[in-house]
């Protein structure tokens, strides 16, 4: 547990890589340079095709790697956070001796979620110090949650229909509020005390338009989902977010934030016409010449996805939102934006086209071993001898800076791939999807219908591995490719497993569904 | 599911500022989230296009095993060959003096017998002698077709200059890349088949194997080795262009016991 009012008391604390940390980020760049000359080299071309998929991953998958790199080093070099942190300081001084009193009202979008996750979260809404209104806007029109709001003592707002989703309920809400800021939390992510204190005086910067705290998970230890879940955002939160609020682009995560309602006017309200209103609307903020600020201070504890459905129905949210922002709103020739904002709006999307890349690294293994497939005319040595020093520094300056390598985490990210791939696909063609509350209804999902793909995988990994057990020319390559066939087969059956047994459970034994749609890396 | 406020607290990590009131709150709402609870549970089918993918893909799965299985069970003594060239060991005819060029009699690609005369060159004795020197033409040294022709009529010769350079197609083989791993697993006079386009199957012998120190570079370790295979009937291979490139299948052993393996030792050739 985290000491919250002890860091609130002193500021945000932004995290500073140690110089080991710096020197493998650097270190990983160069090995991963070395190694894209190798590929990149036609003469170590193997059969066409395979080479020109080979170079196809590589692109995006160092393109991906330096990008993430560069903005974690950048965010060491200090962000809009820390900027002013005398004046930033001297406001909340201010706020706390009610000198300063501006007026706040804090939104808690609903639809459909338990009541016991929304009432946890309105009465830690409710209790934040400094003088504000706390609002449940009920987008499923639940009397039940009216007399819940009643009943602890906070507002209560409706609308009829749904138009424009959680954005479209907000805007409702601001219909509704004169206050010259609002706060998000999902239904499922609950504020401390301490959050209006902490993040309103960072507006003291009048071209702050909003400010964004990271998500943390308070289930952790619920399921290896949950754990896996909290992982990939830890390298998102602690990492990539202070790098883009160096290139003040970091983007709004619909929850744990503040607003400046003058900025959010100024661009006609949160954006609608997506499911993916917060990156959408900060977008358009950063398009006016608004800044963000990211703290990164844990002021709000949320819940992880504790299944592997919950977890890849947000996976396929956030991967379908990163996708739309790279189709529709192109951010390369987004006026308004820097070039660093251009690439750093970029980012979310390659970090899921990774995927592809992801995929067609999983099923090279079983290829080499039927098909003899073979995209580099080189030994298995070779490549491992140039790829090995790239990957491993990369995990090393991870490991350094996050403390750990989670292998639920990998797990989960390679069952993620058919998942990031179906979204691509349906942003592109702009498939409607609906915003489906899992076990809304108490309804458990069946595994073979949105685990197929992961389990004919498993399949393929399994045949593979028996027909390379008759190898037609055995060499190190087919060493090689029957072990990562046997690795890939375990992870994903871990992964099914685990999907299996929470098929088992009753809704009541899981947690409801996480709302927020920010991006991981 | 209704847990004690106590418990829920310490999940939350919410510090308790307001104890009492919340304490209330949260005893009222676990009544409610008792209610959502005990919502019946529907359980879903798996659906069609889901079990279509599925069996789809296992299908498949069953289908490549059986082929392939069966394939490779049949081809336990056999190893399979691809970027395999049909090539020859080139004859460079060379200039034995000082000299020049007086005539030249053949073109690129002109089919030759053996005695035929491919150039003539004087050799002179002195430098700076401008005739009188003795004139003597190059022959075929046997059958074959020219592949390079540097002799131009005029051109200064000294000796060992490269005149004209010819095959013979009568001794064309097979040079097939090969890891020395599976080389070390063939006999010498192994059988194999090459399947070379526009000629059917053609049989082969396996006679030696090269080293290849060409362009792979150094990266390239385990492939630094070419097996010779020649043709067991090289009139079937006559009409073929040197170059091409054909994939086949090599017997692991000898018809004959007492044959050795090509590679023994720590990568020595037979």
């Amino acid at each position: 547990m985290r000491d919250l009012q002890r860091e609130a008391a002193r500021g945000p604390e932004l995290p500073r890589l140690q110089r080991t940390t710096v020197t493998a980020y650097l270190l990983a760049i160069a090995a991963g340079v070395l190694y894209g000359l190798f590929v990149f080299n036609p003469h170590n071309a193997g059969q066409t095709l395979p080479y020109v998929l080979l170079v196809l991953a590589e692109i995006i998958l160092l393109g991906n790697q330096i990008v993430m790199i560069l903005t974690i080093l950048a965010g060491d070099q200090g962000s809009n956070a820390t900027e002013d942190r005398r004046v930033v300081q001297e406001a909340r001084r201010q706020l706390l001796a009610k000198t300063w009193t501006p007026s706040i009202d804090v939104f808690v979008p609903t639809y459909g979620e338990p009541l016991e996750a929304i009432a946890r979260t309105a009465r830690a809404a409710r209790d934040m110090r400094i003088e504000h209104r706390t609002i449940i806007c009920d987008d499923a029109n639940d009397p039940e949650v009216r007399r819940l709001a009643e009943r602890i003592g906070v507002e209560y707002l409706r609308r009829d229909g749904n138009v424009g989703a959680k954005a479209g309920n907000i805007n409702n809400a601001l219909r509704h509020s004169e206050a010259e800021y609002f706060a998000i939390f999902d239904a499922d992510h609950v504020p401390s005390a301490n959050f209006l204190e902490v993040l309103i005086p960072h507006f003291v910067d009048q071209r702050v338009a909003f400010v964004q705290s990271p998500q943390s998970y308070s289930n952790v230890d619920n399921s290896p989902v949950a754990e896996a879940s909290h992982e990939s955002q830890r390298v998102f939160y602690d990492l990539i977010c202070p790098g883009k609020d160096a290139y003040n682009s970091v983007f709004s995560v619909g929850t744990n934030v503040g607003y400046r309602r003058l900025a959010i006017d100024d661009v006609g309200g949160l954006y609608q016409d997506t499911k993916s209103e917060d990156i959408w609307t900060s977008i358009r903020v950063h398009q006016r010449g608004w800044s963000s600020v990211y703290l990164p201070t844990v002021l709000a504890e949320g819940l992880a996805p504790e299944t592997v459905h919950q977890f890849l129905t947000q996976q396929f949210r956030w991967s379908r939102g990163a996708f739309e922002v790279l189709f529709q709103g192109r951010p390369w020739r987004l006026r308004g934006l820097t070039r660093d904002q251009r690439i750093q709006y970029i980012q979310p999307a390659l970090h899921y086209l990774q995927s592809f890349a992801v995929l067609f690294f999983m099923l090279l293994p079983p290829l080499f071993l039927v098909f003899y497939i073979q995209p580099l005319r080189v030994t298995g040595v070779g490549w491992l001898l140039r790829y090995a020093p790239f990957w491993l520094l990369t995990q090393l300056a991870v490991y350094y800076q996050l403390g750990r390598l989670h292998g639920w985490s990998y797990a989960m990210a390679l069952a993620s791939v058919p998942v990031h791939i179906r979204a691509f696909f349906s942003a592109l063609f702009r498939r409607k999807y609906n915003w489906v509350v899992t076990n809304r209804a108490g309804v458990i999902p069946s595994t073979v219908s949105y685990m197929a793909v992961q389990i004919g995988m498993v399949a393929i990994y399994l045949t593979a591995f028996g027909i390379g057990l008759i190898p037609l020319s055995s060499s190190f390559p087919t060493v090689i490719s029957l072990g990562l066939c046997l690795l890939y087969a375990f992870a994903l059956f871990v992964v099914l497993r685990q999907a299996f047994r929470d098929g088992r459970r009753t809704p009541s034994q899981t947690r409801s569904r996480t709302t927020a749609a920010p991006v991981e890396a | 599911m209704s847990t004690t406020p106590t418990r829920r607290r310490a999940e939350t990590g919410v510090p308790s500022q307001t104890a009492t009131r919340a304490d209330r709150a949260e005893l009222a709402i676990s009544a409610e989230s008792d209610k959502w609870a005990s919502r019946p549970h529907i359980r879903q089918r798996p659906r069609f296009r889901s079990l279509l993918v599925l069996v789809g893909i296992l299908g498949l799965c069953a289908l490549i095993a059986v082929t392939q299985v069966r394939r490779r069970l049949d081809n336990r003594d056999r190893l399979s060959v691809s970027q395999v060239v049909l090539t020859a060991d080139p004859i460079v005819l060379e200039s034995a003096g000082n000299g020049h060029v007086v005539k030249v009699d053949v073109t690129k690609g002109a089919k030759v017998i053996k005695g035929q005369t491919l150039a003539t060159v004087e050799y002179l004795e002195k430098p700076g002698q401008t005739g009188g020197g003795q004139q003597v033409e190059i022959f075929a040294p046997t059958d074959g077709i020219v592949t390079e022709v540097w002799a131009i009529e005029g051109l200064g010769i000294q000796g060992s200059t490269d005149l004209v350079s010819m095959y013979e197609p009568s001794k064309l083989y097979f040079r097939a890349p090969m890891t020395y791993g599976d080389i070390a697993k063939i006999d010498l006079g192994s059988h194999a088949t090459m399947k070379v386009p526009g000629m059917g199957n053609i049989d082969a012998v396996v006679t030696g194997v090269q080293a290849d120190f060409g362009e792979a570079g150094a990266a390239d370790t385990e492939r630094l080795a070419r097996l010779v295979l020649k043709p067991a009937d090289p009139s079937k291979v006559l009409g073929a262009a040197p170059g091409v490139i054909v994939k086949g299948e090599v017997d692991k052993h000898s018809p004959n016991p007492k044959d050795p393996k090509v590679l023994f030792g720590n990568g020595g050739t037979a």
